[in-house]
């Protein structure tokens, strides 16, 4: 067994990569282009103003960030195979939604649906979203 | 009139008619009397607060939501997703705006903008897949292709499975 200390005594530093520094980490290893030419500072801060001037602008994260009563105000008016697809997004997305607390959404967005019949009190929600709308066969038949 | 100061620091002035239509700043008004100090909104920028405005202006004079009739109207708000055309030519705005727009209505309350908004969003993601959810919306995926086939047949709560 070797202790935490041995197992990393080779590495020669440990630097915690994250979604603000990651650029430079990759850079400072050689960065992106081909192994044989060098990059230069100049390369990298002229990558960089670009990437993060288009991370920036594209950082629609935002969605997720909002909070969460208008993340629910805006699934309220979807349909139940929409919250399905949207928990199938991210992870993020998916803890929100499958959480018994987010019932209220997925009774919403059944209630858009007309004559939808109503969830059975032994099946939960998202089971009868996804038995009402999924594409795929629920029960294990000789075709699938 | 009333002076409403944004976040950078951009004054305004506004029909007390107009900016009443802001249920936050309405009832602040109203505990605080006539004055002439402006309000300070430290969460909204002059860019989002110029687009709040027009809205308000256009809509001004429009019977508002009063709070007791807030059960009914919720669920007929709820049903329908159509956007009047001045509206959806108003929040067609770059992802960014929009978003930036539903936080204020949000914060300002200001029900029928804050609808608007939303109903917009959820039209976006209306009858999109999974994948072009994420594409939409610039969002990364991070399940594994594993987890991904997994979790299409895993519908229960996560605290029963």
């Amino acid at each position: 067994m070797h202790s935490d200390e041995e197992f990393l005594g080779h590495i020669t530093k440990k630097i915690k990569i994250t979604a603000n520094n990651g650029w430079e980490h990759v850079f400072a290893r050689g960065g992106i282009k081909s192994r044989f030419t060098k990059t230069t500072a100049v390369d990298a801060t002229e990558f960089l103003k670009n990437y993060r001037q288009r991370a920036q602008k594209q950082s629609l994260e935002i969605l997720i960030s909002l909070p969460l009563d208008i993340l629910f105000e805006i699934f309220g008016r979807l349909l139940p195979l929409d919250l399905l697809h949207l928990s199938r997004t991210t992870k993020a997305l998916r803890s929100v939604l499958m959480h018994r607390s987010s019932t209220t959404v997925w009774m919403a967005a059944r209630s858009n649906v007309k004559g939808m019949p109503a969830c059975a009190d032994d099946m939960s929600e998202p089971v009868h979203a996804s038995l009402a709308f999924d594409m795929h066969c629920h029960t294990k038949c000789a075709q699938c | 009139m009333v002076h409403l100061v944004t976040s950078d620091n951009v004054e305004f002035v506004v029909d007390k008619e107009v900016v009443e239509r802001s249920v936050l700043i309405k009832n602040m008004l109203e505990d605080v009397g006539e004055t002439d100090q402006s309000i300070p909104l430290a969460n909204v920028s002059s860019a989002v607060l110029r687009k709040v405005i027009e809205y308000c202006e256009h809509h001004r004079g429009e019977p508002l939501p009063s709070a007791d009739a807030d059960q009914n109207q919720d669920e007929t708000r709820k049903r329908t997703t159509d956007i009047s055309e001045w509206d959806q030519k108003f929040i067609t705005v770059d992802q960014e705006m929009l978003f930036e727009i539903i936080l204020a209505a949000n914060y300002l309350d200001i029900k029928s903008l804050l609808d608007v908004g939303c109903k917009t969003v959820a039209n976006m993601i209306k009858g999109k897949t999974p994948d072009e959810i994420r594409r939409l919306f610039n969002i990364v995926n991070d399940f594994t292709p594993e987890e991904e086939a997994q979790i299409k047949k895993e519908n229960e709560w996560a605290e029963d499975r």
